[in-house]
């Protein structure tokens, strides 16, 4: 599961490298708001995966669902001239920070404490 | 189990795609621009956006004057007189018309006397030369159009010697020299006759030299036509 994630994660940069793909640069910024949200549900999933309650609905939905949301959040806040864009970035960075944390923990526990 | 990797493999190859599209294409530019800095640039965009446009209403408007002002120009008989009277001006500076006025008549024909002994004859025949000291000293005396035996000169005539004939305006002439000069007639008689004059000097060497003052001098256009190939018009400012 998580060497299907790093095999993934690499083979999808690689390729964006390597195709000649672009999109108009006034949506980059949502695209990357959307992306750290795309990533914290990738650790998340790896972190329930690890707790051993990982459901795929549930990761799949919350996937799409808050990509779609921190790239709202960014549009609206531009439209509105407030950097609504905050919001998604503390939480879904926070939330990256505490589910590596919480994994680091589980594999520590699992592979090298348990010795 | 199996389908959950291959999912979770194909959505980290998206994720993983995005990211590196994103690099490319942002590659640390405009991260950090404050919402208040776009709010500033968009409206100083909009607000160039209404000059341009007002600016481009401002040419419209020019234009339209413009072609107002070329219609009423060329239609109007103010500026039509005017440019007639500019274009007779410059008819009459090129020669292109028929002139009279006050001024002066020279008549210089050969001598009629006796040789001296062993004495050149050129000494008592009238050359170009003569001719051309002349006219020299009625343009530096007021003359404003001249003619030699009916031709015009302008800027181009020549006075050239052909051996007992003269060339003027590619035309042969003989004595005697009839030069016809509009200008201030006073003047120019006066130069003339002066005793430090040319006129004097071919007095004295026995040559016939008439000045006449008259208020009537008629003087013809230029009629040889202009054949020119050398010279444009500059393009290097000016007009």
């Amino acid at each position: 599961m998580i060497i299907a994630t790093i095999i993934g994660l690499a083979t999808g940069i690689f390729l964006g490298f390597a195709l000649n793909v672009s999109y108009p640069s006034e949506y980059s910024f949502y695209i990357t708001m959307a992306l750290l949200a795309a990533l914290d549900s990738i650790i998340g999933a790896g972190r329930a995966q690890l707790e051993g309650k990982f459901n795929m609905t549930i990761f799949t939905t919350g996937f799409f669902l808050n990509a779609l949301l921190a790239g709202v959040l960014a549009f609206l806040g531009d439209k509105l001239g407030v950097p609504l864009y905050y919001a998604a970035i503390l939480v879904f960075g926070g939330r990256l920070f505490q589910n590596l944390g919480v994994i680091r923990r589980i594999l520590l526990d699992k592979y090298i404490l348990r010795k | 189990m199996k389908k959950n990797v291959i999912i979770i493999f194909v959505i980290c190859i998206i994720v993983g795609f995005f990211i590196s599209v994103s690099a490319k294409l942002v590659d640390g530019q405009h991260l950090f621009v404050s919402p208040n800095v776009i709010n500033d640039l968009q409206t100083t965009i909009a607000s160039e956006k209404t000059e341009i446009a007002s600016i481009y209403k401002l040419i419209d408007v020019q234009r339209q004057e413009l072609a107002k002002y070329k219609d009423t120009y060329i239609s109007d008989s103010t500026f039509s007189a005017q440019l007639s009277k500019e274009l007779e001006s410059y008819k009459i500076f090129g020669g292109a018309i028929d002139l009279e006025g006050e001024g002066v008549s020279v008549i210089i024909d050969d001598g009629t006397r006796e040789l001296l002994d062993g004495e050149d004859p050129n000494n008592v025949l009238v050359h170009d030369a003569d001719l051309l000291m002349v006219l020299n000293e009625l343009k530096a005396n007021g003359a404003e159009a001249i003619s030699v035996n009916g031709q015009r000169l302008v800027n181009s005539s020549e006075i050239a010697c052909s051996g007992y004939s003269v060339r003027i305006n590619r035309k042969f002439y003989a004595r005697p020299f009839r030069i016809e000069a509009i200008g201030d007639s006073k003047r120019m008689a006066a130069s003339m006759v002066a005793p430090e004059s040319y006129g004097a000097l071919l007095k004295e060497y026995g040559l016939t030299f008439e000045v006449k003052i008259s208020d009537n001098i008629k003087i013809p256009k230029f009629s040889e036509g202009f054949n020119y190939k050398y010279m444009v018009k500059s393009n290097k400012g000016g007009n």
